[in-house]
Order: C-alpha cells, then structure tokens, then sequence
C-alpha cells in the first residue's frame, strides 16, 4: 500500500481501456448519456440500502478512486445530471463517465441475482394481473426509486415533472431494471456504454 | 475427424453451436480445441419446442439483429439502419411492448433435390425482457470464447444521428431508454425489409432533443417572449400570460420607460420581504423561460419589483443583455403601470439568464446570492464578524498541521448564527481528497445530495482554508464588505 494516490494519478486506470472513446467530437458526454448514467446509479442506489457508499467502495476496488476519489466528486459528477436540483452545470468527461459506468455495471453484476428476482417477480405479477403491492422486495424498490427520484430531480424539468405520477415512476424503476439486467452480462458494460452514444455521433 | 460441440446455457436460453477444428492434425488431447468452421448453430428457448437452427448465416443474422436490439433496447431509439448480416431477414426481433420482444425465424428454403421445394413459414416466439437477456448473454458468452469462431466478436458502435428513427416527440426523448415509449417502437423492424427512404430530420429538431428541457415540441421562436401556453401555469404567471398577449410594444422604446422606474423609486431592504419577492420573481420568470438556447451568453438584468411582487420594470446590465433583450421573457412579465404612483417602493433583484439554461435570481444588493440555494444569507459584516472566531476556534482545536497534501485545502463552509457548521463543499481537488484529514468532516457534512433541505436559519458563507502547513485561514466567502 506504499504506491499511494500521488504516484498512480499520471497514468489513467488500466480498466479503463474497456471502454473505447465514442467519435464524437469534444470529449464529453452528451446529455442523455449523463442522465442515464446517474438514473443506473440511482436505481442501484434503491436496490441496496447504502448504495452510494458501495459505489465508493467498489470504485476504490477497481482503481477507479482517482476519478470517484469521495463522496463529493461523486455527487458532482452525478449532478452533471441536467434534471438534478443540483445540477452542477459542468461537463462530464468520457473518462469520468467510463469510471462511473464500469462502477456501475459492477454493481449490478453483484446484484445480478435480486435484479432477476425482481423482474421475473414482475412478469408473474403481470400475467396474475396482480398490482406490484404483492411483492414486499419489488414494491420496496419502487417505493425506495420513487423516493430518490422524487428527492434528487428538479420538478422545474418537464421530464422530471412529465413522470412525476407513482405509475410513471414505477415504469421508470422497472425500465432501468431491465437495463441493470442487461449491464450484468458478459459484455454489458460495453453494450450499455454504447447504448449511451446512441444518435449523438455523426 | 470429430466434431465439436459447444453449449452456452442459460435459464431461459441455450445456445449450442457444432463444427470442426480447421486442424486437421488434431490433437485429440488439446482441452478445449478451436471450433473454426460451423455446422450448425441451435438455439433453445425456454417456451419454444423445437430449436431454431440453422447454418452460419442464421448464426451470424441471429447475432446481428439480437445485438442491435439489445442497444436499441438500451438506449431506448430506434434505428433504421438494418445490420448487413440482417439484411436477408431470416432471424428478426421487434418490440410489441416494454417486456415483450417478438422473435421470428423464417425457415430457409429448403433446396435438396430430394424433397420438395417447401414455402418459407416464419417461426415465431414472444420473449420477456429476461428471457431475451439471456438470448442475448448467450450470444455474448459465445462471441466472448475465443475457441469458437474466433472470427466473430463483438462489434458495437453507437447509432448515428441519421440512423436513428425520428418518430418520437422531442420530450419524450429526453429520457428515452428509461421512459421508453414502447409503442412507437415496432415499425423499424416490421419495414426491415423494404428499402428505407433516407430522410434528413431537419437540422433545428436538434436542440430541442439534445438541448435543455422545453416543453414545446418545436423550439420557439427565439425572437418574441412566447408565452408557455402548454404549461401549468402556476397562479402568478396567469396574470403574466395575460399581459403578454396583448401586442407587444417595440422594445427599445419600452426599455427607456422600464428604466426609469428602477431609477426613481425608493428601495425596499427588509430581507424577508425580499426574499418573498424573490421566490415570486422565480416564479414568474422561470415558467416563461423557454426561449432558452437561442441566448448567446449569460444576460445580467436588474429587475425592480413591487411589494405586490408585480415586476414593473428593468435594467440591462450590458449590451448584450441589451441586445438580447427581447429574448428573454421579462419585457412581456411586465405589469402595465398606468395607475401606479412612481414613488412606490420596488424591490431590486439580480435576474441573469445564463446561456447553459438556468436562471438565477438574487436580491440586488446582496450582488451574488449563494449558489446554494434555499437560504437565506447572513451579509451584515458585523455578524461576519461575530460568528468568525467561533468558527475560528473549532477548526483550530480539530486540526493538526502535521500534513500530507501538498497544496492548500479550500472549502466553502456554511456556518449557523450561533457558528455551528452545517455543511461544506470542497473547492478544489486536494480538498475534496483530503476532506476526511480536516475538522470539517467530523463537524458537518458535504453539502450533500438529495436531502439538504432548504435550511431554514440564516447562514454565513466562509472560506476555510487549510495550508500544508501553519494556521487555518478564515475569511468570508464574499470578502469583507466596505
């Protein structure tokens, strides 16, 4: 533990190269990419009680703790978000999205086992046209999601207040767990960084 | 020769491909050989009888389409462009819902002279959303095992402007993968066979998809103060959309007008009058504020309000505010004033519309309001004055000068009246690092995310700064007035 901080800050993370730049021209993220990215933060955040402190901590496992370095830097870089309240009206680099996101499907990848619960929970309460009240760990997460949505978005956004409703919410909730799902794969994290780049490239 | 099996299982998926090592001097003993040439590829679904199957070119039409979903499924928009090796149409995957997924094969013609030529019939089957993962990661497993057709591996680029279908509104965009719209989705791959017309979205769509949140679905015209109209107006702004209405008058000759009232009137300071006022103000500006892309840089105006809160006239600060004017919604949010004596008291408010979207109202004289929002400030010099020590005293007894950074630490620090410390925020990279080394960190906490509610007691904004070595250094965060 002698190679601390100051030496390892020159060279960018090795884990990092898993991720290749997206063409696109000025480095940093377009919006909807930073809106997603904390959206998966946040739906990670009400599947697991303290979920911000296990992205510090997974983001200190992976070397990653140079760019999430602590609780700050996280919450600024999550409220480049532009629906936050907070929003902190600064870029979000390639560099700190990748470390957010490799967190992130990281996370999900521990939960991968609850997030299919969850999902199959839901496709069974469909099909007996059961409302998501009779699953205790599934309407706690959407109870949990909507809470944290509710307490982080600016409600001044139309597309924060356009989905303000419980049913939008819960919608939102199952819809990022179904990405949560697809982040926990071999090449999720790949498939999602992609999927961030979606029609912002020329 | 022996063939090769390989089986990527899944719960609700498997994948199991056979071929042949291109080796002909196989070693029969290698552990795991190279599967480079395939027979056949059979994929199982969980609710589906018989396999699909088929050769390399539904293997590869079956990557191909599944991936591209898998990122349209993702990001929520949907392409037009078609994946070559999908180009033949035998495997296809389209939407019917947000957890259905509709999978289709259509048998190849069957060309053995021994047989009848059979009609193609299409296999299909609807997957949930975990289901299709599982299709997917099976894929992904096999594009991941190097022994297996090692000529196939993931290739992934994000969709162009120009190949993503235009036919979700602009809102509805702005979160689209998570409040993805399922219903819209299911023409791309219905019409994957027909050859797609190339049309060009017309350029100005763009800043509204990708730019601030609008909640028109055609940006507005940048040139005249449009009145929300789609919105929930709160009540204040009922009176504003009514004033606007009306004609407006040439803005440079109205401005004169508007100025003089900042002028000539007395001023109110009372600051919990003028932090009514200020809300109110928000209030009324922001729902009006649509126009906001069109503003070149940041507008700084003075705006003077009355103690009703209507706003009655204002000021801009430099030419640019001057020139831009008429693109920010105040000229309209003006009251008319016909009956209103000019020796009235108004109230002095900071409005800048910044070119980034956001709007930031503060009472004149305090200059620069807190970008903490939510609280009221103490500016009085002489509490400054007073709290200072208190705060003084609390980061000296907790800090230690032995240090291992080597740059000064800089926070920002929110202080009650009585000099307790409420939160912080790290002004620099070394300070957010070292927080945990400072007093600060055991005496309040980051100025955090979701819960700082608005504080409700005044605060005072410091700046404490750590040195690598000798003593704390404490100022106000504006400086010392007068």
């Amino acid at each position: 533990m002698q190679l601390n901080s100051p030496l390892v800050q020159s060279s960018p993370p090795v884990i990092l190269g898993s991720l290749p730049d997206p063409p696109i021209a000025d480095q940093t993220c377009p919006r909807r990419a930073r809106i997603e990215i904390d959206l998966l933060l946040l739906a990670i955040e009400a599947l697991e009680l303290d979920g911000s402190e296990a992205i510090l901590q997974t983001s200190k496992e992976l070397e990653l703790d140079e760019i999430i370095k602590d609780r700050v830097t996280l919450w600024r870089l999550r409220n480049t978000n532009p629906l936050r309240r907070h929003n902190q009206r600064r870029d979000l680099t390639l560099t700190e999205a990748k470390a957010l996101v490799i967190v992130g499907c990281s996370l999900s990848r521990q939960l991968t086992v609850l997030i299919r619960q969850l999902l199959i929970a839901h496709d069974q309460l469909a099909e007996k046209q059961l409302s998501m009240e009779h699953h205790f760990r599934l309407n706690d997460y959407l109870e949990r999601f909507r809470a944290h949505f509710r307490s982080r978005m600016n409600p001044r956004r139309a597309a924060v207040a356009d989905n303000y409703s419980d049913e939008k919410l819960n919608q939102l909730a199952l819809n990022l767990l179904s990405q949560l799902l697809f982040c926990t794969g071999t090449y999720g994290i790949q498939r999602f960084w992609f999927s961030l780049f979606d029609g912002e490239v020329a | 020769m022996t063939t090769i099996q390989r089986l990527y299982s899944l719960p609700n998926c498997s994948l199991m491909l056979e071929g042949f090592s291109d080796n002909l001097l196989l070693n029969s003993t290698e552990f795991r050989p190279l599967l480079a040439i395939l027979i056949n590829a059979e994929c199982r679904l969980a609710r589906l009888e018989k396999p699909l199957s088929g050769g390399r070119e539904f293997l590869e039409s079956l990557i191909a389409v599944v991936s591209q979903y898998a990122q349209e499924f993702l990001s929520g928009l949907h392409a037009t462009r078609v994946p070559k090796q999908a180009a033949t149409g035998l495997v296809q995957l389209e939407r019917v819902n947000d957890n259905t997924h509709r999978l289709s094969l259509r048998s190849p013609m069957v060309l053995d002279s021994s047989t009848a030529v059979t009609a193609p019939s299409r296999t299909e089957i609807d997957l949930s959303t975990v289901e299709l993962f599982d299709l997917v990661e099976a894929i992904d497993q096999l594009l991941a095992d190097t022994q297996t057709l090692p000529d196939l591996s993931l290739n992934l680029t994000p969709l162009s402007r120009k190949e993503i279908a235009k036919s979700e509104t602009a809102t509805k965009q702005l979160v689209p993968a998570a409040i993805g719209l399922a219903s819209l989705a299911a023409a791309a791959f219905a019409f994957s066979f027909l050859p797609f017309p190339k049309v060009e979205p017309p350029k100005d769509l763009y800043p509204v998809r990708s730019g601030e949140t609008t909640n028109s679905l055609t940006p507005a015209t940048p040139t005249s103060p449009t009145p929300a109209t789609s919105q929930p107006t709160p009540a204040p702004s009922a009176t504003a959309s009514a004033v606007s209405a009306s004609p407006s008058p040439t803005p440079v000759a109205d401005l004169r007008k508007l100025e003089a009232a900042l002028v000539t009137a007395p001023e109110i300071t009372d600051s919990a009058t003028l932090e009514q006022l200020g809300k109110q103000l928000r209030g009324k500006i922001e729902p009006q504020w649509t126009t906001k892309s069109a503003v070149p840089q940041d507008l700084i105006y003075q705006v003077g309000v009355g103690k009703d809160g209507e706003i009655l006239g204002y000021k801009p600060m430099d030419s640019t505010a001057l020139e831009n004017a008429a693109k920010t919604p105040l000229l309209g949010l003006v009251a008319r004033q016909g009956d209103r004596a000019a020796s009235d008291p108004l109230a002095r408010f900071k409005v800048v519309f910044r070119s980034s979207g956001g709007l930031e109202v503060a009472p004149w004289n305090q200059g620069m309001t807190s970008p903490i929002t939510g609280i009221t400030e103490i500016t009085e010099s002489a509490k400054l004055e007073a709290i200072l020590p208190k705060l003084q005293s609390q980061m000296n007894q907790g800090w230690a000068t032995a240090s291992n950074f080597s740059e000064d630490l800089i926070y920002k620090v929110r202080v009650k009246e009585d000099g307790t410390v409420v939160d912080y925020s790290a002004e620099n990279d070394a300070a957010a690092r070292y927080a945990q080394e400072t007093p600060l960190s055991k005496l309040g906490k980051p100025i955090a995310d979701s819960n700082t509610a608005p504080v409700q007691e005044p605060l005072a904004l410091y700046k404490v700064v750590f040195p690598p070595q000798g003593a704390v250094e404490i100022s106000p965060w504006r400086g010392w007035q007068n």
